[in-house]
């Protein structure tokens, strides 16, 4: 009935859409390697957009929580950061030294995002336990600082799984990007005309990954990773924004752009998580004519 | 008050016999047809005569007999607007001591005892006054010759329209010109037969005072009988049936309110289901879009219990909420009982609604076919056996909606749609001829699918099934002049399935042994007790399968497996009661005390079944009312209720909810046609589950464990009601009411508005009978939005989930939505023929296109915020056509 009634045009509602981008988002982190062992140094990616190009920092922090919901710390010392450029360098070394031991990992600009995973991390597992490991959390703070007035602000929790796995999950990564048919090459662009459709499809670069799973009774089978396809833009609409093949697992998605009526850019992101931590994108700036 | 002249009318008299004689010139009545303009001070003219319905023969005065004197009398009657005679003056008085004033008082001795079809004039019913000419003729001498008996000149039956059923006592007339020169009355079997009429043309004309008249023209010809097979069309059809609408227990009778099913079936947006008429009654509160929830006086809806002839059943409306269960035709009444009932109802903490059946079967088998928008419906009725010596009634019905069936072809384009799909059936069966014993049969039941499509090639990918089956059996009989009992065993299933593809898929099966049985004393007048049984044999199997469930259910990159479950247990509830009511004054109705005492209990099978194996609770209920003076009545109920674990509390070790209830209130008629009802009440609910949290958990007593919430609700019902007389019928309903709940009983601080807190629900509704049967009624309601809570800021960005987590504000409940305002309006027209009615009719909700927001709606970062709107416009039409075989 309800659907009924939406039929007859008479149930309209405006909300913003997740894969439409009109603020700040964080849309994908990417770890690397995507599953680190206790000890090992991880380096982090991330693929942001803020409206109009305006720039945007961010504020990363990493811990291992388990179950937990994020890292705690004494968010007074962010309120540091602020006055960062006033204070002598000593002052500087002394916060970032207090922020570091909070769980810090970086601050863009200026100090790129990176973590050596404690040597810790897994204690209390036993060794079949530590075989599937645990989680990190990294937590991530975007602001955007515009002159005359308050940012926005998004705030970000990703996971990194940690474990002892003798084959460690690896990152997905986009292989190819088909318009209408035809492979854009790496860092190309998409051109279209106003008020069109377009065929995107995006595949992985290899095959799906198969990994081995001890569960929980103590067997072990063989799984094939359920990739999810997140697609994002700031022209025009987006069909099918959200895709995930739990039954038929396929390297493949597809999307339709529509652009809008009238000329102007943008961008198209495609996001691709393997689900257990991996995670890739391709992005392509979009010309509308 | 007109003034007439009235055709004169006999009657078929013995000698010596009073006959009125030819009518006097003058007619008074402009014609029907032609009204005209009034002037100011003028009467607007009558559309329909009075009719003599009851002509009194007076006795011929003895001295006139024996001197052989006539007379006729010119008399003018006042009649009233109900067809009584009120007042008898002679035009022309004979003198007094005359043997001529002798005749004078015979005839108006006689007047006075006559009835009239009342006149009518565009307004309804008037007052008039009518001369009457009021013959006394001697016989003729008896003739000494062989004289054959007057022969039968015509014979005939009468029936209703529509019904068909015979209409006895139905005064039949001959008439040649305007005179009378024959009439009969008809018998039990609507049969009819005169003899001595002359031959010739002649009319006949039948009526009775709930009938138009019938006139049909027919020669009568020598050595020949005339058949007239006449049929009177009932001045209304729409006032009967009685649907009882009870706003507290019946037998105790502590409070009752009464609507008709002429008026049930009136109402806008009920689209003719009395059950739903219960949404514009006071004490129940409005329902979410489509959602046809039960909350009574701030109850939750899950405790509230909803019975068919006793027997519990799961929902009382199919999904969607637009219909109920029943099927319309099989109601006779409905208990709707929001709080403080008797002790024969339990196992619920809210309030009560039992869906009575009808136990009356017409003679004649009649057909019923319902069809509107959502669904059609076919129903019979009639009796089993020989014309006259049945010996079963039956009563059959099944009803189909077609929502999906419509949006299968108007969507087919789509990625997604969801309809409702009911059916639904009820045979009953029920001895006509068993003397003092009455025994019956039911057998009712109905299924519900949400039909999901989630995309052109694949069907039913998403969906929730519910099915119901019951099977009643009821015995009941006289065991002595004071002793009464009856038994009602009742055994059903009970299915629910939900499932989203292959990933998760549950099955909730179920059965049931009811057993009711009560047994009531009745010493005298002023005493009556009651022993009972309301006992519940309960088995539920629970099937579940998810395909993937993390296995740290925190952690999103956690693995996943599946999850199985397949498990059974059984729990008894003995619930036994007594009940004594006592009428100590002599006048009995005016005082009435009811006290009872219900045991709820749980019996579980261990060990499977956790929990303490037996657990009991007293339910002490005490109800009073008086009539302090004539129609003004005060009134009083208190009582504890107990409520065993339900639905998932099943799975835990769940103990009782508990509620208390009280209430105070007076009665009030005003005039025979309006009554007046407010009732104050106050609901303590403790404890009360959390969610789907376990009351009791820990064992002890109920209130002892942890997990527990309290609630309070309390409040203010007014009623006004203007009985359906003549052509209006309405009601004003009105409910102050404050409904709380506390998840840290305790905390003062931790009150909050409940989720269905809806402060005033103000309700008027009117129905008003138009010439031609046509019939509009009209409701409107003024709600208060219900409670929500507002989330804080933007959401947290979960990556790994794609999802956003809200934040909800530390106020539960802190703000509301818009109020809700609704004027539906509904249209209909009633065709009526020898064999069949035909009505058609249309309802309009929403008509003044109230937005009426349902709920708060988030983007996905909770940064914007909108309101999902119910009903828009919505036009429904449809038909309903009965036959009688």
């Amino acid at each position: 009935m309800t659907t009924l009634l939406m039929l007859l045009g008479c149930q309209s509602i405006t909300l913003s859409q997740e894969w439409d981008l009109d603020r700040l988002r964080l849309l994908a982190v990417r770890a690397e390697p995507a599953e680190p062992r206790p000890g090992e140094a991880v380096s982090f990616t991330s693929l942001g957009y803020a409206p109009d190009g305006e720039g945007w920092g961010a504020i990363w922090f990493a811990c291992v929580v388990g179950s937990e919901l994020g890292c705690s710390f004494d968010s007074t010392l962010l309120d540091g950061l602020a006055d960062l450029e006033s204070m002598t360098p000593e002052e500087q070394v002394e916060l970032v030294a207090a922020l570091q031991a909070a769980g810090l990992i970086g601050f863009e600009p200026g100090f790129a995002p990176a973590w050596t995973v404690p040597e810790g991390a897994l204690a209390g597992l036993t060794e079949e336990e530590a075989l599937e490991g645990t989680s990190a959390t990294v937590q991530v703070t975007l602001t955007t600082a515009p002159e005359g007035g308050p940012g926005e602000t998004e705030l970000v929790l990703r996971r990194i799984p940690i474990s002892l796995a003798p084959t460690p999950n690896t990152n997905p990564d986009i292989g190819t990007f088909e318009v209408q048919g035809d492979a854009l090459a790496a860092g190309a662009g998409l051109t279209g005309a106003a008020g069109r459709e377009y065929e995107i499809v995006a595949t992985l670069a290899g095959e799906l990954e198969e990994y081995a799973y001890v569960t929980t009774a103590g067997g072990s089978e063989t799984r094939t990773e359920a990739l999810e396809w997140r697609w994002y833009t700031d022209v025009g609409t987006l069909a099918a924004p959200v895709s995930v093949s739990v039954d038929d697992p396929t390297p493949t998605s597809d999307t339709i752009l529509w652009t809008p009526d009238e000329a102007g850019e943008g961008v198209l992101h495609a996001v691709v998580l393997d689900g257990r931590g991996g995670m890739g994108w391709w992005s392509v700036a979009v010309t509308v004519e | 008050m007109l003034l007439l002249s009235l055709l004169t009318l006999a009657a078929a008299q013995d000698a010596p016999r009073a006959r009125p004689s030819a009518p006097p010139p003058e007619a008074a009545a402009p014609p029907a047809s032609e009204p005209a303009a009034l002037a100011e001070g003028e009467l607007p003219p009558l559309v329909k005569d009075p009719a003599i319905f009851e002509f009194v023969q007076a006795p011929y005065p003895p001295e006139a007999e024996a001197a052989g004197i006539e007379r006729t009398v010119r008399l003018v009657l006042e009649i009233d607007a109900t067809g009584a005679v009120t007042k008898v003056d002679v035009v022309t008085p004979a003198a007094p001591g005359s043997v001529e004033a002798l005749f004078d008082a015979a005839a108006v001795e006689a007047a006075r005892q006559f009835t009239f079809s009342p006149a009518e004039d565009a307004t309804g019913p008037v007052p008039v006054a009518v001369e009457f000419d009021y013959g006394f003729q001697l016989a003729p001498e008896p003739v000494p010759v062989e004289e054959a008996a007057p022969a039968l000149a015509i014979e005939g039956t009468l029936r209703e329209m529509a019904t068909r059923v015979p209409i006895p006592g139905a005064a039949v007339q001959v008439k040649r010109g305007d005179v009378v020169v024959a009439s009969a009355t008809t018998d039990a079997e609507g049969k009819f037969a005169i003899a001595g009429v002359e031959p010739g043309e002649v009319t006949l004309v039948a009526f009775t005072t709930e009938h138009q008249k019938d006139v049909i023209k027919l020669t009568v010809t020598p050595g020949e009988v005339a058949e007239v097979s006449a049929w009177l069309r009932r001045l209304t059809y729409r006032g009967a049936g009685v649907v009882g609408i009870y706003e507290q227990d019946r037998p105790p009778e502590v409070t009752r309110r009464t609507i008709t099913m002429a008026e049930v079936r009136r109402v806008p947006g009920t689209f003719g289901d009395p059950v739903r008429v219960i949404q514009s009654l006071p004490g129940a509160a409005r329902a979410p879009f489509l959602t046809g929830l039960l909350i009574l006086r701030g109850a939750n809806p899950e405790d509230s219990n909803v019975y068919v002839d006793g027997v519990e059943v799961p929902l009382v409306y199919h999904l969607g909420g637009l219909r109920s269960i029943i099927n319309p035709d099989l109601v006779s009444s409905v208990d709707y009982l929001p709080g403080t009932y008797s002790a024969r109802y339990g196992r619920s903490t809210g309030g009560v609604i039992d869906v009575r059946t009808t136990s009356e079967y017409p003679e004649q088998t009649k057909l019923a076919w319902r069809s509107d928008v959502l669904d059609t419906g076919l129903f019979a009725t009639g009796r089993l056996g020989k014309k006259g010596k049945e010996k079963v009634g039956f009563s059959i019905g099944a009803r189909r909606s077609y929502v999906d069936a419509l949006l299968g072809i108007v969507a087919t384009n789509l990625e997604f749609y969801s309809a409702p799909r009911w059916m639904d059936y009820q045979v009953k069966l029920e001895a006509l001829d068993v003397g003092d014993n009455e025994l019956s049969a039911f057998l009712f039941g109905f299924q519900d699918d949400l039909i999901i499509r989630t995309n052109k090639d694949a069907e039913d990918q998403v969906g929730v099934h519910y099915s119901t089956h019951r099977l009643v059996l009821r015995w009941a009989r006289p065991l002595s002049e004071t002793v009464k009992f009856h038994l009602q065993p009742a055994f059903g299933i009970d299915g629910a399935r939900v499932g989203f593809g292959s990933e998760i898929g549950s099955e909730l099966d179920s059965m049931t042994i009811d057993l009711r049985g009560e047994l009531r004393w009745t010493p005298s007048e002023a005493l009556s007790v009651a022993v009972g049984l309301d006992s519940e044999l309960y088995r539920a199997d629970l099937k579940l399968y998810i395909a993937g469930v993390p296995v740290d259910g925190q952690d999103p990159l956690s693995e996943e497996e599946p999850i199985e479950i397949d498990g059974g247990r059984w729990n008894a509830y003995p619930d036994p009661y007594v009940e004594a009511q006592v009428r100590p004054l002599a006048d009995r109705d005016r005082l009435l005390f009811v006290g009872g005492l219900r045991v709820d209990g749980i019996i579980r099978t261990p060990p499977d079944n956790p929990g303490e194996p037996v657990q009991f609770a007293p339910d002490p209920r005490f109800a009073t009312r008086f009539e302090v003076f004539k129609g003004g009545t005060v009134k009083a109920g208190t009582g504890l209720y107990h409520q065993p674990p339900q639905n998932a509390q099943l799975i835990g070790d769940a103990f009782f909810e508990r509620a208390w209830g009280s209430e105070l209130g007076w009665e009030q008629k005003i005039g025979e046609a309006v009554t007046a009802d407010a009732t104050g009440f106050y609901r303590w609910m403790d404890p009360l589950a959390l969610g789907f949290g376990l009351p009791g958990e820990g064992g002890g007593l109920p209130g002892e464990g942890e997990g527990n919430g309290v609630g309070r609700a309390y409040g203010l019902e007014v009623m006004v009601r203007h009985a359906r007389v003549d052509k209006f019928f309405g009601w004003i309903s009105y409910t102050l009411s404050k409904s709380e709940r506390n998840d840290t009983p305790g905390d003062k601080e931790g009150w909050y508005d409940y989720d269905f807190d809806q402060t005033h629900i103000l309700t008027a509704v009117a129905g008003y009978r138009l010439p031609l049967d046509f019939e509009v009624s009209g409701r409107v309601q003024y709600v208060t939005g219900n409670p929500y809570t507002p989330y804080d800021g933007s959401g947290l960005y979960l990556m790994d989930e794609g999802s956003y987590l809200g934040f909800p504000g530390a106020d539960t409940n802190s703000e509301r939505l818009a109020p809700f305002y609704g004027v539906d309006l509904r249209v209909s027209r009633l065709f009526t023929f020898k064999h069949w009615q035909l009505e058609l009719f249309a309802d309009v909700l929403n008509v003044v296109h109230g937005e009426n927001p349902e709920f708060q709606l988030y983007n996905y970062d909770y940064t914007e915020s909108a309101v999902i709107s119910g009903l828009p416009i919505v036009p429904s039409i449809g038909f309903q056509l009965e036959m009688n075989l």
